[in-house]
């Protein structure tokens, strides 16, 4: 019954998405650097190391690393890593605030109504109905979370 | 301790200092404390620097008090190397450490000269910006006149310098030092 609904949607603005990737890049790039020290401190490696065995360009190295390249593709990030003894892994957390979608809170709200309608009588449903309509998606979120 | 604290918070309530906050994301939390002097604050809301550079700064800083991973370079570092890689950079002189932070692209590096004023307790003083290539067009960095501004700061700011870590490596927890 619910698959087919939608949740609504926001266009991301552009401050937003420069910030997104901002903090994106500067996680990769922190790890990166960690990575780096560790292979300096442990196996005495340098850029033109991590150059030889990667077969990334020297200086590509270094801008990488400072933070200086704009724009780090995963096939770099992957050679990069993998020479300096790390395996790369992307973790994406849920941000997804549990049961908040509006339109499905609606729907299953509507659901166990017509549950309760079909079990009673037909002034109850007839009373409920009204009421369902004009319920607003945040008012079912509301009324979720007193439930 | 609680001078300490009562000096932060008198500092933020009078205008010498302020809170850093971040918007934290679901299981996030603050692990560390950042207080910007009000100029620097002023630079990271305004139009003088680039919007992407804003949002590098803004993304270091919050990884900072998310109490993330952090690369500090120490002042007796002997690998050349990594100088330009770390996070924290602990300066050459007489202590408490005196540290500078660097944001690079796009354009010029916009550098952030700073003291812990406990652990994991940071208090960013002054900021300029450096090119390798080119005049910026914003202030040079003396960093032996910018440790006696952050000084002076400091004291009326109502902090003590003795309340500074001795040590780089007692100042900032979840870190890797080199």
């Amino acid at each position: 019954m619910n698959k087919h609904l939608k949740a609504s949607i926001e266009r991301m603005s552009d401050s937003r998405r420069l910030e997104v990737t901002a903090q994106f890049t500067d996680d990769v790039l922190s790890k990166l650097a960690d990575a780096f020290f560790q292979v300096v401190q442990q196996e005495g490696w340098g850029k033109r190391d991590l150059s030889s065995i990667s077969g990334i360009n020297e200086t590509a190295v270094g801008h990488i690393l400072a933070g200086r390249r704009k724009n780090l593709t995963v096939e770099t990030i992957a050679l990069l890593t993998r020479a300096m003894r790390k395996r790369p892994e992307l973790t994406l957390h849920d941000l997804r605030p549990k049961g908040n979608n509006p339109a499905k809170l609606l729907a299953t709200q509507r659901d166990s109504t017509s549950v309760a309608i079909t079990n009673s009588s037909e002034i109850v449903a007839a009373r409920a109905a009204p009421e369902i309509n004009s319920t607003s998606p945040a008012a079912a979120i509301r009324s979720f979370a007193d439930a | 301790m609680i001078q300490r604290e009562s000096a932060l918070k008198a500092a933020e309530k009078s205008g010498a200092l302020v809170r850093y906050k971040v918007d934290l994301d679901q299981g996030e939390f603050e692990e560390r404390r950042l207080w910007l002097r009000p100029e620097i604050d002023a630079v990271l809301r305004s139009q003088q620097l680039d919007p992407r550079q804003v949002q590098v700064v803004r993304a270091a800083l919050r990884r900072f008090v998310l109490g993330a991973n952090f690369t500090v370079v120490t002042a007796d570092c002997e690998y050349r190397e990594v100088e330009p890689i770390g996070d924290i950079r602990e300066l050459r002189g007489y202590r408490p450490p005196f540290i500078e932070l660097r944001f690079k692209p796009p354009k010029h590096d916009f550098r952030v000269l700073r003291r812990f004023v406990g652990k994991d307790s940071l208090v960013l003083t002054t900021y300029g910006m450096k090119s390798l290539t080119g005049k910026t067009g914003q202030k040079a960095l003396i960093v032996s006149v910018e440790r006696n501004r952050c000084e002076v700061a400091f004291r009326a700011a109502g902090l003590q310098i003795n309340w500074v870590p001795p040590e780089i490596k007692s100042s900032v927890s979840k870190a890797r030092f080199i």
